[in-house]
């Protein structure tokens, strides 16, 4: 059996790192565009 | 809390609370559920090594990216010339966005497989082609949506590039095909799949499951930051 | 009563290549920036490991599709001035004329700045070919459609972002990979003298392109417009 198990390694670091990273960007932007949401929204409420 | 507000107009969408959703956070956990499983609990390939495993993370994102997520702003572009309705467009977006994410982890596990097993990172295969050029068409298609302000012509610019975009990936892989027919390369160490053990069976459609659960619950979460930043647009318009 | 769509179309492209044939600004940078290219890409390469005929086609087709570029970004661009493209859209023409008048201007430019560059090719890499350059204009007509009707569409929509000229190469490039890949392969193989039997199924695949896109491009076009 082949000695390989670094790239299995670093393919599985990478994919955690590529979607964790895209989910958190999710949330953030989210978060943000929720806070403005809000505010914009009190000032309509008025 | 001030006075309460005003009921929203009917084209503005609804406020919705939960701040963690339910669908991707199914979604995250059977994703690190059968990460774990393809690494700990299921065996190396006999002839691979441990590097068959990337296959449990490569073949499923390149069917998410390709299939669903490019399928579906494709349908949702061309649905979106005929009905107009902003929700299509919205749809689009999430998916091209979410599909663009499987598609960087689809180009950068290929070649990690590619290396051990073939012997170089990349080869100017048709999928591994299509798909490279895929990448930069849905990473061209995000800086065109950045760069327009305007809802309305925005939702038109994407949806004209998202069914061209449609239109070319056949050609694309038709012609690096007869590229490749013409010039034989160097015949690379192609391993036939075998008819898999049934444990690996099991961790790939577990995988498989778990990753098309991850790109519900993404593009449900990217659907909502759509319409939320819609209504801020909207809100924001009327000033 | 309005003109038909192909003579509003070609009163579109006569008042492009109108505009274009006073001012011939575009014209000579186009030309210029591809026997540039055709002269720098020389110096990019080894020459005594490649030699310079099996590099001339690549560099031909790949200073076509930069040179493409640089022509089509102007061609809604000058539309742009003082409101002429609303004066435009309220004209009683279908809009899909202006889309085929456009294109068919931009594919004029096209072949005339390949007009200059191929023997700029033939001459500074010393390709042979005699005859064999009959059947590569016919190469050039094929891809130079299908690279028009794509590039005009993009810019017809980038004028309207923000980005402009800078996105149209970024949506653009991709498109005309299908086309630079055949019709590279086809000159290569029409000059190493394989004869016709190679060369055409790239022909067909550029002349199943154009089919689509010009047919693509044309009906997506007043999509593109507000309505």
């Amino acid at each position: 059996m082949p000695d390989n198990a670094i790239y299995f390694e670093l393919a599985y670091a990478a994919t955690a790192i590529v979607l964790g990273g895209y989910i958190v960007s999710i949330f953030w932007r989210a978060r943000a565009i929720r806070a403005r949401l809000l505010a914009e929204r009190s000032v309509e409420g008025r | 809390m001030t006075s309460p507000a005003k009921p929203a107009p009917l084209t503005a969408p609804r406020i919705r609370t939960p701040a963690l959703d339910p669908l991707l956070t199914l979604g995250v956990v059977a994703f690190i559920a059968a990460l774990v499983r393809a690494a700990f609990f299921t065996p190396p390939d006999a002839a691979q090594g441990m590097a068959q495993k990337i296959l449990y993370i490569h073949a499923p994102s390149a069917f998410t990216a390709l299939y669903l997520a490019c399928g579906l702003v494709f349908i949702c572009s061309g649905l979106w010339l005929w009905l107009k309705d902003e929700r299509l467009d919205r749809m689009a977006d999430a998916s091209a966005e979410v599909g663009l994410a499987f598609m960087t982890v689809v180009l950068i596990t290929g070649p990690l497989w590619g290396r051990p097993i073939w012997g170089a990172f990349w080869t100017w295969d048709a999928k591994l082609t299509s798909s490279l050029f895929l990448w930069f068409v849905l990473l061209g298609y995000q800086i065109l949506r950045g760069a327009v302000e305007e809802p309305q012509a925005r939702a038109r610019f994407s949806a004209v590039l998202g069914i061209l975009a449609g239109c070319l990936v056949p050609f694309i892989h038709l012609s690096v095909y007869l590229f490749r027919t013409l010039h034989p390369m160097p015949v690379v160490l192609k391993p036939s799949a075998p008819s898999m053990p049934n444990e690996m069976l099991v961790s790939f459609v577990f995988s498989m499951s778990a990753i098309t659960l991850l790109f519900a619950g993404l593009l449900r979460a990217r659907y909502r930051l759509a319409t939320d930043r819609a209504e801020l647009e909207h809100l924001e318009a009327r000033r | 009563m309005p003109p038909d769509l192909l003579s509003a179309a070609l009163i579109i492209a006569r008042k492009d290549l109108a505009i274009e044939f006073r001012t011939r600004s575009a014209f000579f940078s186009v030309v210029v920036f591809s026997l540039l290219a055709i002269a720098i890409f020389y110096f990019a390469f080894d020459p005594t490991a490649v030699s310079s005929a099996d590099l001339a086609p690549g560099v031909l087709w790949v200073t076509f599709a930069f040179g493409g570029l640089l022509g089509l970004h102007r061609s809604f661009g000058v539309e742009q001035a003082e409101g002429a493209m609303d004066a435009l859209l309220s004209s009683p023409i279908p809009r899909e004329s202006i889309f085929l008048g456009k294109a068919a201007a931009n594919l004029v430019f096209v072949l005339a700045v390949q007009a200059i560059a191929i023997p700029g090719v033939v001459l500074f890499y010393n390709v042979g070919g005699g005859m064999v350059w009959l059947t590569i204009a016919g190469v050039t007509i094929l891809a130079a459609i299908g690279m028009v009707a794509v590039g005009t569409l993009f810019s017809s929509v980038v004028v309207n972002t923000r980005l402009a000229e800078l996105l149209l190469p970024l949506l653009a490039l991709p498109f005309f990979v299908p086309i630079v890949t055949s019709a590279a392969q086809a000159t290569l193989q029409l000059l190493s003298g394989h004869g016709a039997t190679p060369a055409a199924n790239w022909l067909k695949l550029l002349a199943a392109y154009d089919l689509v896109f010009v047919a693509a491009c044309t009906w997506i076009y007043p999509h593109s417009l507000d309505a």
